[in-house]
């Protein structure tokens, strides 16, 4: 009984924590104040979607949601990755000499 | 016994990715940010995956989220290296009170303008003008900024001093020459500044010619060598710089065509508005 009550008092404070974090770095992403701040607090908001994927699977308790947390650390991966070649070829102008 | 761990798992691995997002609202500079947004996040996500393993334990679930776990550690530090090396080629400006730059000559950083919102509102300052420098380059855009010095001049009361520079720093570098070509380059570095020193004297004939017709006082100083230190030195407190938007201090003589903003913006030197419209000139505040 109490066990159950510890446990999903563990799950609510869970999600309130993760959202903070959230928008924690929702704010971040608005403020800025240029694209490579933004590209990074877009790099946790991903790492936040897989923790609220893993939250799902416990709030709904459908074991399907662990698989779609799978998905969004890939996805999130691939981002990141592709933001970072954006940012670092986009900033060198092709003349040489300073 | 299980729903406990679950729920200890779950509070820490949520509080770890609070403590990450926290991290990246609140550090100072983005290389922070980025390590906090790193870090803290696979740590919290992994722990928290592992909770939810507690949570709904089945052999399925557990090499899922063993794969998750792994995935992550694997590609998070690949991204978080892949975004910090991004950012300082790209130039994202260091906290001001890092001591030590180890990557400084190993990395070329490039300039990274910086958003209207981050830059300070020099426009406000605009009334403790005591001087207007502008700079004598010949070519297009020198009108505006003849007209615009004039100006600000009147306006605020300032004395006005045109400051003509060849630049000989660009103008003496020409090339690579063949064997016994070295000869040939001094004759063509001669050429090369005797034509600027021609084309300056034009720039400052009317300049002059302007500035009498605007009847203003003015004063002509007159530069040779490396344009953005000999501007660097004259950027003092009250001081304020006017350029032509499309001239820089080669005269037009240079082999490629330089802009002048570019050339601002790479040696830290910023401009109040960045305004790109036709041929309005750059003005800076100290």
């Amino acid at each position: 009984m109490i066990v159950q009550a510890l446990y999903h008092g563990g799950v609510f404070v869970a999600l309130m924590l993760l959202l903070a974090a959230l928008v924690c770095a929702g704010v971040r992403i608005v403020r800025g104040p240029s694209g490579p701040d933004r590209v990074v607090a877009l790099d946790i908001l991903s790492l936040l979607g897989v923790a609220a994927a893993g939250m799902a699977v416990i709030v709904s308790g459908s074991t399907a949601f662990i698989d779609i947390a799978l998905g969004v650390a890939l996805v999130g991966f691939l981002a990141s990755v592709a933001f970072a070649g954006f940012i670092e070829r986009g900033s060198i102008d092709e003349e040489e000499e300073g | 016994m299980m729903a406990l761990l679950s729920a200890l798992f779950l509070v820490a691995g949520a509080g770890l990715c609070l403590i990450a997002a926290v991290g990246v609202l609140r550090l100072p500079d983005y290389f922070m940010r980025m390590h906090a947004a790193t870090k803290a996040g696979v740590a919290g996500c992994g722990l928290l995956l592992i909770g939810v393993a507690f949570a709904e334990p089945s052999p399925g679930m557990w090499i899922k989220v063993a794969i998750a776990i792994v995935f992550l550690l694997l590609t998070q530090p690949i991204a978080g290296h892949l975004l910090a090396r991004a950012g300082y080629v790209a130039g994202v400006p260091l906290w001001g009170g890092t001591s030590d730059d180890q990557l400084k000559g190993e990395l070329r950083r490039g300039d990274f303008d910086q958003p209207a919102t981050a830059r300070p509102r020099r426009t406000k300052m605009q009334k403790g003008i005591d001087q207007v420098v502008l700079g004598l380059a010949s070519g297009r855009g020198l009108e505006t900024a003849i007209a615009e010095a004039l100006e600000l001049a009147r306006t605020h009361k300032a004395d006005l001093v045109g400051l003509a520079i060849v630049d000989t720093k660009t103008l003496h570098n020409v090339g690579p020459v063949p064997l016994g070509g070295n000869h040939y380059a001094a004759q063509l570095r001669n050429t090369l500044t005797t034509k600027a020193r021609h084309r300056m004297a034009e720039a400052v004939q009317s300049f002059e010619q302007a500035a009498r017709a605007a009847n203003i006082r003015f004063a002509v100083s007159v530069e040779e060598g490396d344009p953005v230190a000999i501007l660097r030195a004259q950027l003092d407190r009250g001081v304020t710089l006017v350029l032509p938007r499309h001239a820089w201090f080669d005269h037009g003589l240079a082999e490629k065509q330089i802009d002048p903003a570019a050339r601002l913006a790479r040696h830290r030197i910023t401009p109040a508005e960045a305004s790109d419209k036709g041929d309005a000139p750059i003005v800076v505040f100290s």
